[in-house]
């Protein structure tokens, strides 16, 4: 599995999103499931599949789909 | 001689005008300016009509408006009815209908609402300068409606005189023995009656308050924690693992600054007790247990009783413990004489709202019979064994299956549902409900379709976390269903292994 199709199943999965509402760039302001515990397991599940570790900062701004893409390509995963 | 939490306000505003009293997302009160803040809300509400005994709903928006309205209403004598921000219009209008409240203070103005919603900056627009010094409130007349889950679906309203919430406030003043220039972090939601009685317990001894938006944001919680200089700090079992997780296991120095912290909402697992023991062992790591119908009841100090750890602790001053069998008689209780628990004294509800026949049958064994099994041991400290119903304990919140299954039995491709707590498999929450389903035979149900459609129902933490499809639930030898049947089913044919 490609790395942006690992990090579109890991958002679909914990905040139970369709592919197609991945484009409107969720953010936790408007994600149901994007609460405290669903921003830690959004975390753990990232931290798992592309083995890295986000620190505590980065947790902070870690607030939308398109914010993640950037906090992944920081740590040098880059999407196509 | 007894005060109402806001007599105490005034008191402080009185002595202690510059003093910190409450930090709030949108800025910092002191007590005199929260007590001018709070008349000008009493003096809006008041021009509004609302009068003493009337019932309002206030979404627990952790803003200084709330604080304002909260003291104001009860200024005027009236009653609070605190709701959760994230609630559901169904909820909020069963609570709105139930309590027939005369006004809504929404966190969206959205105007669908069975009574007209006001938002929280209106109280601005009240230019009066009254001070309400002279309002006719008692210690018994009621000053809070808090809902609450219970074994049977609906919210039910849990009423609390001034008398209760001042009981409350001493229970928590002196089992922290609090000081006078505390200053503690509590991101729990207000409209919880653990946030609520921290508040109070706060302000009634002229502390200092800071609030923070749930554990989303940990980098700001730190910050806050370090600028406010906190002292002492209140959370869920789940919010400490949060912090740990988010600090890699620090929370040694996440906390080192506190000189106690205050868990409640939840039961505390061993393994998190004993890490919190080892990171803070000179911290007063102090775990309350009680219910909203009997707030702040029992505390354990876990570093001072380092043999007792599987024990919720002992009653505190004004409060009393008892174990009753099934007729409601006192038994002399041991670790071989269990029961169920019951809480006496001074935060005990007077009943629920607008419900005489439960709040006699919860009330009837002279306090407030909970749902817990438990033992008292010849030291005096009690032992929780097991619940008496099925109530699912979701990281603090209490959540009803019934709720649960009612809301999924309206989707017309179910023929039949039940939900059963599972252990949490992030370890985060305790236990999480899952959904056993009997779906009709000519329909397909869609990956994510029942949670999407319960999410339109039913509060986040309420959504079951799994779906699995059955083709019948097991029932018992009068067709009830088998609920202990399903959990051995869950655990024998479903259940992954941890990784």
């Amino acid at each position: 599995m490609s790395d942006f199709k690992t990090y579109k199943t890991i958002f679909m999965s914990v905040f139970s999103l369709s592919e197609d509402e991945l484009e409107n760039n969720p953010a936790m302001t408007d994600v149901e499931l994007w609460d405290s515990v669903g921003h830690i397991n959004l975390i753990a599940e990232l931290e798992d599949a592309f083995n890295i570790e986000i620190t505590m900062e980065e947790m902070s701004d870690l607030i939308s789909y398109e914010k993640g893409i950037e906090l992944l390509g920081q740590h040098g995963i880059h999407f196509q | 001689m007894h005060s109402t939490i806001e007599e105490m306000i005034r008191k402080h505003a009185e002595h202690t005008p510059d003093k910190l009293a409450i930090a709030a997302l949108n800025g910092d009160l002191t007590y005199a300016e929260l007590l001018t803040l709070a008349n000008k809300a009493a003096g809006f509400l008041k021009d509004r009509g609302i009068k003493k005994s009337d019932r309002v709903l206030l979404s627990a928006v952790p803003i200084k408006e709330y604080f304002a309205v909260y003291f104001g209403l009860h200024m005027l004598g009236a009653i609070c009815v605190p709701a959760a921000v994230n609630a559901k219009r169904e909820l909020l209008n069963h609570i709105i209908k139930n309590t027939n409240a005369a006004c809504f203070f929404a966190s969206e103005d959205s105007g669908c609402y069975e009574i007209a919603s006001i938002t929280y900056n209106e109280i601005y627009s009240y230019s009066g300068t009254d001070n309400l010094t002279d309002a006719d409130i008692h210690m018994g007349d009621i000053a809070d409606i808090i809902y609450t889950t219970g074994t049977t679906g609906l919210a039910k309203g849990v009423v609390l005189t001034h008398e209760v919430l001042e009981a409350g406030a001493h229970n928590i003043i002196n089992a922290v023995d609090m000081q006078e220039d505390e200053v503690i972090l509590a991101p729990l939601p207000l409209n919880h009656s653990n946030a609520l009685g921290t508040m109070r317990a706060f302000l009634y001894k002229g502390a200092s308050l800071i609030v923070h938006n749930g554990f989303t944001n940990i980098k700001s919680m730190e910050e806050r924690l370090n600028s406010y200089r906190c002292t002492a700090f209140s959370g869920a079992p789940s919010g400490l693992k949060i912090i740990d997780r988010a600090t890699r296991g620090h929370i040694d120095l996440f906390l080192k600054n506190m000189r106690y912290v205050e868990i409640g909402t939840a039961p505390m697992d061993m393994e998190l007790k004993k890490k919190m023991m080892q990171a803070l062992p000179h911290t007063r790591l102090l775990i309350n247990y009680g219910a909203t119908e009997a707030h702040r009841a029992v505390y354990m100090d876990l570093n001072s009783h380092p043999d007792k750890l599987k024990s919720i602790g002992k009653p505190v001053k004004n409060m009393a413990v008892k174990i009753i069998d099934e007729d409601n008689q006192v038994i002399q209780s041991s670790e071989n004489k269990i029961g169920r628990l019951v809480i006496c004294g001074k935060t005990c509800m007077k009943g629920y709202w607008n419900d005489p026949a439960l709040s006699k049958k919860v009330l009837a064994a002279g306090g407030l019979a909970t749902s817990d099994l438990a033992y008292i041991d010849k030291d005096g400290f009690i032992f929780l064994v097991g619940r008496a119903n099925d109530v699912i304990n979701v990281g603090g919140k209490k959540v009803s299956p019934f709720e649960i299954e009612d809301a999924l039995m309206t989707n017309e491709k179910i023929v039949d549902c039940a939900c059963i707590p599972v252990k949490d498999k992030n370890s985060i929450l305790g236990n999480v409900p899952i959904m056993f389903v009997v779906v009709r035979k000519d329909r397909i149900v869609e990956k994510n379709e029942l949670k999407n459609y319960l999410l339109k129902k039913l509060e986040t933490y309420k959504i079951p976390v799994e779906f699995i499809e059955i083709e019948e639930l097991p029932k018992n030898y009068v067709g009830k269903l088998d609920r202990e049947r399903l959990k051995n089913i869950w655990e024998t044919r479903y259940k992954q292994n941890d990784k």
